[in-house]
């Protein structure tokens, strides 16, 4: 989406205002308290706190031009050596075509006595990131533990439709961090706030000033937050920056005096309208012409006695094989589909939307579903902000049923998206009922039947049948792929069993994704039982993906976020050597996770005289757990970790 | 790590070519069915033709042409996905493009020019680099397919030149050809000769030379791919390579000689000559540092201990050529530097201090550990100190270090003394295994649930104690503690107390701590399962080779004790209790356990020695006993059963 702020100001001289604002940090004027100071009271493992971070953003008429202009002054108590690296500045801006630049970067190292080294112009670097944006970058001197490092910049953007985001929180604690935002009455902003954080002050002030000649009002907001503890990476997340406290801002409309208020920000309804319209959207798939050639080479593809899945499939993999991912994100095609196809290259929605097209031709219902991915952060549908997507998947509804198509590898069959796609939502887009839509994440499913027979020296010999569905397949297909002798199984399982060794016997529906894939191996396990006089002792779950548990810190302050549910089914049934008898078995568990969320059955059963039974069935199904949360899903999985240890014993009788 | 020489960081994915690629093949010469079977074993890729030429103009350029198909057989293969070039300050890439064939050999796409990524190269924080890569991504993913790269890159500054490594592992080559030429025409800025020197390539290059050229060529056809073995020899060993250098060197006006080490240390030296000025306060800081010690020693002692607590290491890579370091004033105004300023800067005031010392040139990039005494080249990218009177070693970048630690990389390669003589290749010090230790007392109580209360105190020493130096000055407490939990092998262990703690002047250290677990052991029924040793376990057995061809190269170089009493729960008796392991010894290790019941304690000793080795590749079933034996040892379990039910 192109847009472009026509202002028809040149009439407006360029006088700019300025209010007085009243600062909590001045430049240089530190206390005797945090010169003193040795460690943060409130976190006592901080290496460094941030005493004060303050911004202020304004609207500012210069030459001919409206532009935003960001103030930044930090103020940084190192507390030990760990907390020299935040003695590493980086200021990134948008470099291309000179949208924004960093001016008057001043720093300044502070010693606990007091003494002030300033930074040398020489020492600070300017340095090209890659096409889009650059960095201004200084090591700030003479750092020593109990250093004040101060710095403080001005960021001039062009940029109006979004201001500098502000983020509350980093990795180290602040004491106080504050923004100041002041805009004139011609624009209109909304603002989005995200964090467990709430603030400790925000308040808003109108205040009079001068702007490109006029006097005006300006609406100042002071946005506070005290005491924000530092971020700590988890995993299981889907970005980091979901749960950040950060506030952003995007132009709702503006209202010049002589000139109409302008909406930027319309509604969800108008938005889909416009995409409908939009040659870098629907009109890709809605004009013949935008798609012809695509349309023309898939021709005869298809046969009619085919169910709509059998005719997806084949158009995907048309796609797929004539057309590559170049490895981007993009919620639009980005240029034109014929275009796209002759070079075999397109973004990620590219594909989608080609796909969309020749789905449409093949009287199959397939519509678009704008989504951002799990990297790029969570989606707001408060807001029509049309930004926030970065990648755009197909609904289609084949045989009567809705699925969800995401091109880009061969390997992961109709109705499961990428992975990074599962971020629980997305914005169809149609022609008319436009509407948010719940992303679900359909599971992975993996099944193991082994059979094994036990040797008196204490040898596993015999088979698995292994059976994999969705996620769980895509993996295991590609393995076969790329080696045929499932060198892959050889691999997972010299890990507790270096002398293994594996044949690879059949695999059942390696190329067709519609169907469950199954291998099957043949397994030797030499020494797999440690044996001592008249016993032998038997780990009996020689493969499982839960040896270890994912979640080894006791707390956890974010979110659980897994991708998608799952299930993993052993069966094993053993046969004993002659001469020995059953001593003792594992003891059946059978737990669940509260509301259902996932639940975990555990047996082994002496069927008769010489084989034993066992059992292990492990299936989740929620997927995102709150930090109260936490306790119990870590217990769920130490639980399974600890049963898929536990020991047979049999005794010579 | 220090990096102050962009020039080895340049990736050179291969190279040569053969020039008789359009007879028969000519109207599908990349598709796949032309590859010979032969060549196709343990191959993720095949360089179908690479052809390179550098073409020296003078002592200030070079250009370096090249055109590389490969084709690319899976996602393994070395070569899928990215073509890259760095490039910096003084170099520029002229041209680079691609095309895409497919399996067939049809022309599938040409990269276009957009789609040339130029990114900075830093890896981490480094406040400037000059040194950006350019590169080309490809999402092809429909193996085989075959990728051509057109690339020429040029230089007007250099005393590196590029060498040329045929292929990576995994990798067969069909045709290749590297051809380097140089001008002699202008003698005052030209280069008069070249040297080369070759690994893993027997044939002599063919030398054409003129009063106007002179050039060398290898040709390399139909070259076998070679295969990854663990605990094998460097890469860099087993691949075949050759390094080019030139006599005359000039960097900016600086003009200067590599043909020997000694000629090159010379070099370097009068590059940083005169840049080691101390203003009269540091001075007059030095003496008075200096004042009470009563020798040399001391004065090190003091001095390399005001380095650490005042300059840190900053990344600033500028400088001629990276080998040209920054005012000992720019060192003490920011009191920071990049490895040669720091190193720089010690010397200055060392030598103040009435003590000569030498930097002393490394390469950590891998590539070598040891130089041949006859081919000089500039191949370093980091710094050292050596004061050859009192035999010690500084790694200046460090800020606690003891006086002569230098850390497990610095150790035991060859380093090239900058002396006002000239250069002078020696080899650093070596630590032995006995220097590199942890000894480990711990108590584990075992309760009749399977939960378990473990203390455990280790004495570290050597390469042993760096971690734990790193995470005492590096880590915060509570992520001292996520490491522990992150890194230990006890099942849900919850940390009740943790001491590191390591010795300013010895490479020396302690490491306690106070865990509790609640599924230490496991039950069945009634038995309990007890793990005999789950505090220093080893794990790692290399997977079975068929055929074993490449030597074996163990580099693990310590030696671990640990005794561990294990009190056991009221109300059992154990039942099997593993044997002792009775002393396994070779000339690259040694392995012992025993375990002893007394009352209702176990008494478990345990011994592992590690040592550094070469072996022939007959040898390497013998070595991977030895660990399977040890972790095999390691995970024993003593079981415990019930003396009367409840």
């Amino acid at each position: 989406m192109k847009k472009s702020i026509l202002l028809t100001l040149v009439i407006f001289m360029a006088i700019n205002y300025s209010f007085a604002q009243k600062k909590f940090i001045k430049w240089g004027k530190v206390s005797p308290e945090e010169l003193a100071m040795t460690t943060y009271e409130k976190d006592s493992s901080a290496s460094a706190v941030i005493l004060a971070d303050f911004g202020q953003t304004s609207i500012e008429y210069i030459g001919e031009d409206f532009k935003t202009i960001f103030k930044h002054h930090r103020r940084i108590k190192i507390l030990n050596e760990a907390g020299f690296e935040y003695g590493d500045i980086e200021i990134p801006f948008y470099s291309k075509r000179k949208v924004e630049k960093v001016i008057k970067f001043e720093a300044q190292v502070i010693a606990p006595d007091g003494t002030v080294s300033k930074i040398s112009k020489a020492d600070v670097f300017e340095e090209k990131v890659n096409d889009y944006w650059s960095q201004k970058k200084a090591s700030l001197p003479n750092l020593a533990p109990g250093s004040i490092i101060e710095y403080k910049y001005e960021v001039h953007s062009e940029r109006i439709f979004e201001l500098r985001e502000w983020y509350f929180q980093e990795e180290i604690p602040i004491a106080h961090s504050q923004l100041n935002v002041t805009i004139p009455e011609w624009f209109d902003y909304i603002y989005l706030f995200q964090g467990n954080n709430s603030f400790t002050k925000k308040e808003s002030t109108t205040l009079q000033g001068a702007l490109a000649g006029r006097t005006i009002q300006f609406t100042k907001t002071e946005y506070i937050i005290k005491d924000v503890p530092a971020l700590k990476q988890e995993r299981y997340i889907t970005t980091m920056d979901d749960y950040l406290a950060r506030v952003r801002f995007q132009l709702n409309a503006t209202n010049f005096p002589g000139s109409f208020y302008k909406a930027y920000l319309s509604t969800w309804e108008e938005l889909a309208e416009n995409l409908m319209e939009d040659t870098d959207f629907a009109l890709q798939y809605t004009k013949k012409k935008n798609y012809s050639s695509l349309a023309k080479d898939a021709e005869g593809l298809l046969q009619k006695d085919w169910t709509q899945e059998q005719k997806t499939y084949a158009l995907s993999n048309f796609i797929m094989s004539n057309m590559e991912w170049n490895g981007r994100y993009s919620a639009y095609a980005r240029g034109n589909l014929n275009a796209f196809y002759a070079d075999k290259v397109g973004y990620s929605a590219t594909l989608n939307l080609a796909l969309i097209a020749l789905l449409r031709d093949a009287g199959i219902k397939a519509d678009p579903v704008m989504i951002s991915t799990r990297e790029n952060g969570k989606m707001v549908p408060l807001y029509p902000i049309i930004d926030q997507f970065n990648h755009t998947l197909v609904q289609a509804e084949l045989d009567g049923e809705i699925k969800f198509i995401d091109l880009s590898n061969k390997f992961r069959p109709i109705g499961y998206p990428k992975v990074s796609s599962l971020n629980g939502m997305g914005w169809l887009v149609k022609e008319t009922g436009s509407q948010w839509i719940e992303l679900k994440a359909p599971g992975g499913n993996e099944a193991f039947m082994m059979s094994f027979d036990l040797t008196e020296e204490g040898d596993l010999v015999g088979k698995m049948t292994g059976s994999y569905s969705g996620y769980s397949a895509v993996s295991e297909r590609r393995s076969y792929f790329e080696d045929k002798n499932a060198k892959h199984w050889k691999e997972r399982f010299s890990e507790n069993y270096p002398d293994v060794e594996v044949t690879a016997k059949e695999t059942e529906n390696l190329t067709d994704l519609s169907q469950k894939f199954k291998d099957n191996i043949d397994i030797t396990l030499p020494e797999a039982a440690q044996t001592n006089g008249d016993f032998i002792y038997l780990s009996p779950v020689v493969y499982t993906k839960f040896d270890e548990n994912f979640f080894k810190l006791e707390k956890r302050s974010y979110p659980v976020d897994i991708p998608y549910p799952f299930k993993e089914q052993y069966v094993l049934s053993l046969t004993i050597p002659d001469g020995y008898q059953v001593e003792e078995l594992p003891e059946a568990v059978n737990v669940a996770l509260p509301n259902k969320a996932g639940r975990f059955q555990f047996s082994a059963t002496a069927m008769n005289k010489n084989q034993i039974q066992l059992l292990s069935k492990i299936t989740v199904s929620q997927t995102k757990y709150e930090v109260e949360e936490y306790p119990f899903i870590k217990e769920f999985f130490d639980l399974i970790v600890e049963k898929h240890a536990e020991q047979i014993v049999l005794k010579k009788s | 790590m220090n990096i102050i020489l962009k020039h080895t960081k340049l990736v050179f994915l291969l190279f040569i070519g053969f020039l008789s690629v359009n007879s028969v093949k000519a109207d599908m010469p990349y598709a796949i069915s032309n590859i010979p079977d032969s060549l196709s074993q343990n191959a993720n890729s095949v360089i179908r033709k690479d052809i390179n030429y550098i073409d020296i103009k003078s002592k200030k350029e070079y250009t370096h042409e090249r055109e590389l198909a490969v084709s690319i057989f899976n996602r393994k293969s070395s070569y899928d996905v990215y073509f890259q070039h760095y490039h910096q300050q003084y170099g520029k890439i002229i041209s680079l493009t691609a095309s895409i064939y497919d399996a067939k050999g049809n022309l599938v796409r040409k990269i276009d020019k957009k789609e040339i990524k130029d990114e900075s190269a830093v890896s981490s924080f480094s406040i400037y680099e000059d040194s950006r890569v350019k590169y080309i991504e490809i999402n092809y993913g429909t193996y085989p397919y075959t990728v051509v790269y057109n690339c020429k890159y040029s230089s007007s500054n250099y005393i590196h030149l590029p060498g040329w490594r045929p292929r990576e592992i995994n990798t067969a080559v069909e045709e290749a050809y590297f051809n380097v030429k140089i001008h002699k025409d202008n003698s005052s800025k030209s280069i008069q000769d070249l040297r080369y020197s070759t690994n893993k390539i027997d044939q002599k290059p063919k030398v054409s030379d003129s009063s106007i050229y002179k050039s060398w060529e290898w040709k390399i056809n139909q070259l076998q791919a070679d295969q990854k073995e663990s605990l094998g020899p460097n890469l860099y060993k087993i691949l075949p390579s050759i390094s080019i250098a030139p006599n005359d060197v000039q960097l900016d006006n600086w003009k200067g000689s590599l043909a020997t080490w000694k000629s090159f240390g010379k070099f370097i030296y009068d590059l940083n000559e005169g840049k080691g000025k101390l203003s009269s306060e540091m001075k007059s800081k030095v003496k008075s540092l200096t004042a009470s010690a009563s020798n040399d020693e001391e004065k090190i002692q003091a001095l390399y201990k005001y380095l650490q607590e005042n300059m840190r290491y900053v990344s600033v890579q500028l400088g001629i050529g990276g080998y040209q370091t920054f005012d000992a004033s720019y060192v003490e105004k920011n009191k920071y530097g990049d490895c040669k300023a720091l190193t720089y800067f010690m010397r200055s005031i060392l030598e103040e201090a009435g003590i000569k010392a030498y930097p002393a040139l490394i390469d950590l990039s891998g590539k070598r550990r040891f130089y041949d005494e006859d081919f000089s080249y500039a191949a370093f990218n980091h710094v050292i100190l050596n004061v050859p009177s009192e035999e010690c070693w500084l790694e200046c970048t460090s800020n606690h270090n003891p006086v002569n630690y230098i850390g497990e990389g610095n150790y035991n390669r060859n380093a090239l003394l900058i002396t006002e003589e000239g250069g002078k290749l020696v080899k650093t010090p070596t630590l032995d295994t006995k220097d590199n230790q942890k000894i480990t007392n711990s108590k584990v109580t075992v309760s009749a649930d399977g939960h378990a209360e473990i203390v455990s105190e280790s004495v570290v020493s050597g390469t042993l104690q760096e971690i734990f130096r790193h995470l005492e000055f590096n880590y915060s407490k509570q992520e001292q503690t996520d490491w522990f939990l992150k890194s230990n092998k006890i099942n849900s262990a919850k940390v009740n107390a943790l001491v590191i703690k390591t010795n300013k002047d010895k490479p020396e250290g302690i490491f306690n701590f106070k865990a509790s677990s609640s599924k230490y052991a496991s039950k069945a029924g009634k038995r309990l399962f007890v793990p005999l040793n789950k505090i220093n376990t080893f794990e790692y057995v290399p997977p079975k080779l068929k055929d074993r061809n490449l030597a074996v190269h163990l580099n693990r170089n310590y030696s671990k004790i640990d005794t561990i009493s294990i009190t056991l729960p009221e109300g059992y008796k154990v039942e099997s209790l593993p044997e002792k392991q009775s002393k396994l010894e070779s000339s690259f290790g040694e392995y012992s356990f025993d375990v002893e019941l007394k009352d209702r304690t176990l008494i478990y000793t345990r011994k592992l020695v590690e040592k550094p080795a070469i072996l022939p590749a007959e040898k390497f079933e013998e070595v991977r006993n030895f660990y399977k034996q040890i972790a095999k040892a390691d995970g024993m379990k003593v079981v415990l059963v019930q003396t009367e039910r409840p």
